[in-house]
């Protein structure tokens, strides 16, 4: 997890205008109710019902997100060095809530796990904390199956898992998987989706123009994020282009024809998206490295995508000075 | 325009609720005593809302001809017309189904016409199938787009039946409650995005907060509770627990109740659906 503990003048800050969210020492009692939970649930078999109001904590890791999602409202959280708590203190209930609601005795009173799993994923990409997201993004896989999985057993109707596990796949940062290993089975699967889909038949039969919609929605993201997972294979910054064309394609259905949050989750993802190709090897040491470095680094065995934060900083305090570095770390080495 | 039909007619009472009944303005004992024009105007209204104005004009023009819609006017007209009325054969949907994209439909006809001009913004634009939306029935957002002041958003739920307007209000209730922030979220994101800061300043702002109105209750959060009956079956003493379910609102203005009597409920909806098959010219090839 990200932190182990948030100070209650921070859950003041954030909630300044927030009322709903009452006595700020409450709100952090109970995600540190809930973070305990959490590790029991890790460590220990035996679990009990945390004696905390979920319901609070998951408007308050909406509200948060939302704030951190609107071009107004994120400017302020900026002005006051907040966004990354925000963003950070989101990821972490989202992601509790995740676990819990896989759980027996919560369904019903939860939404599904993959709606929690994929923000708590976007909310830590969009923050600073990437390897969360790609650690929350790979356990989803690994329970739900991984994009070489849904195809070996795909048939037309299986288009919206497979596009979830594309965007798990991205979130956890196996480009190589979408961009080499399996790429043409899945152009190949959601072509044949697609054709069915003019056709407005799956499996035989007429599906409703709202299913379609659907359908349509996640075909268009998936496609988006195959594209932008191309980037990084050459660093062609035309793949961002067309990622960028698919994301606005994926709003557009949303905006019009479907659940408004939907279009929050296209908007979000095309905003990781930007934050990852910002953050990518290929726009960080692309002009300072020669491009077939960068290329062994994307395509070696231990592949280096991108840049976390104390790389990225490390990256701008070497340039600053003309002595040059080296830096190492666990996830990426130069 | 459902004006020409209907009379508003506010109600008081003591609930904590603000109320508008809409009564039908003809006297009407028998089904024959209901104007075809009326019958016209709602088959009109539903067409206005799954065609296209060019798919109208291009369907009158066949019909006009004599002829029937064939080949791809065809199965637009079908996939159009799919949502909450005919099923995967093409055959009419279950009585519930029906009841409920009816019970949108005129809802959404009377609003229209009684509110124009009021209404900065609606979702959805055009009236679907009853089961085939998620999270809403109805959300609109209303008052004078220059002053933020003024402007509030609603939340409609909306229930049709045949039987007491009281069986449907608990329902209401619970799908009031069962809304969650994630739609509120997804509301204020495109919503922001829609209106350009620079150009719909006020709609802009108002928007960005819309999360903020919901959690905290603010007087810019209203529910809506919408019923259309039988107009053999009177409403009398209804919603009156509205309060007790949601105490929290604002204030009367913020649980907001419309009922909508239409007379031979049943025997309309059923024409309704007959001159629909015969207006599209689909009546004679399913």
């Amino acid at each position: 997890m990200g932190q182990d503990r948030i100070e209650p003048a921070i859950i003041d800050q954030l909630f300044a205008e927030a009322p709903f969210i009452g006595d700020s020492g409450a709100f952090v009692s109970s995600m540190e109710t809930l973070h305990h939970l959490y590790l029991q649930m890790k460590l220990s078999p035996d679990q009990s019902k945390p004696d905390v109001d979920l319901g609070l904590l998951a408007d308050g890791a909406y509200y948060l997100s939302a704030l951190a999602t609107t071009s107004s409202r994120r400017i302020a959280l900026e002005q006051q060095q907040l966004l990354t708590e925000a963003l950070s203190i989101a990821a972490m209930i989202f992601e509790y809530l995740g676990d819990l609601s896989r759980e027996e005795e919560y369904q019903g009173l939860l939404e599904d796990s993959a709606l929690y799993y994929l923000d708590a994923c976007i909310c830590n990409t969009l923050g600073i904390y990437e390897s969360n997201s790609m650690t929350i993004a790979r356990r989803r896989l690994l329970s739900h199956g991984t994009v070489r999985e849904v195809l070996e057993t795909y048939d037309s109707s299986d288009v919206v898992r497979l596009c979830h596990s594309i965007a798990y796949t991205w979130l956890g940062r196996q480009f190589r998987s979408l961009w080499w290993r399996n790429e043409r089975q899945i152009r190949d699967a959601i072509d044949a989706s697609v054709q069915e889909l003019e056709r407005s038949r799956v499996r035989g039969n007429l599906i409703s123009s709202r299913i379609r919609r659907e359908v349509r929605f996640w075909v268009t993201l998936g496609q988006a994020l195959l594209e932008h997972a191309q980037y990084y294979q050459f660093g062609n910054e035309s793949s961002i282009a067309r990622a960028n064309d698919l994301f606005a394609g994926a709003k557009e259905i949303a905006r019009h024809h479907i659940s408004p949050d939907y279009y929050w989750t296209a908007s979000a993802l095309q905003e990781c998206a930007q934050r990852m190709r910002d953050n990518s090897v290929w726009n960080l040491l692309g002009d300072i490295l020669p491009r077939r470095y960068v290329r062994t680094l994307v395509a070696g065995a231990k592949s280096v995508y991108e840049l976390w934060t104390s790389q990225r900083e490390a990256l701008k305090a070497g340039r600053q000075t003309s002595a040059g570095g080296n830096l190492t770390s666990s996830t990426s080495s130069m | 325009m459902a004006r020409s039909w209907f009379c508003p007619r506010s109600v008081d009472n003591a609930f904590s609720i603000e109320r508008t009944d809409y009564v039908f303005i003809q006297e009407v004992d028998t089904f024959d005593d209901i104007p075809i024009a009326f019958l016209e105007a709602i088959v009109d209204y539903f067409k206005s809302q799954r065609l296209m104005p060019e798919e109208i004009k291009q369907l009158d023009r066949v019909l006009q001809e004599g002829k029937r819609p064939e080949g791809d006017l065809r199965q637009r007209l079908l996939l159009a017309f799919a949502e909450g009325l005919f099923d995967e054969n093409f055959q009419p949907v279950g009585e519930d189904d029906y009841l409920g994209t009816f019970g949108e439909a005129i809802f959404k006809w009377i609003r229209e016409s009684f509110l124009d001009g009021q209404i900065l913004y609606c979702e959805p634009r055009y009236a679907t199938g009853a089961s085939t939306k998620q999270g809403i029935d109805y959300f609109e957002i209303l008052g004078n787009k220059s002053d933020i002041d003024s402007i509030y958003f609603i939340f409609w739920e909306i229930k049709a039946t045949d039987r007491a307007v009281t069986t449907r209000s608990n329902e209401i209730y619970t799908q009031h409650k069962s809304r969650t922030a994630r739609l509120l979220r997804g509301f204020q994101k495109k919503l922001v995005d829609q209106y350009e800061a620079e150009q719909e300043a006020t709609l802009h702002r108002f928007c960005s907060y819309l999360m903020d109105y919901w959690l905290n209750n603010s007087p810019q959060k209203r529910l809506g509770g919408c019923v259309v009956h039988s107009a053999a079956n009177q409403p009398g003493v209804v919603f009156s627990t509205f309060v007790d379910h949601f105490p929290n609102l604002a204030g009367s203005c913020c649980r907001q109740v419309c009922l909508i009597e239409i007379p031979k409920f049943g025997e309309v909806r059923a024409k309704v659906l007959e001159l629909i098959w015969d207006k599209i010219g689909l009546n004679q090839q399913s």
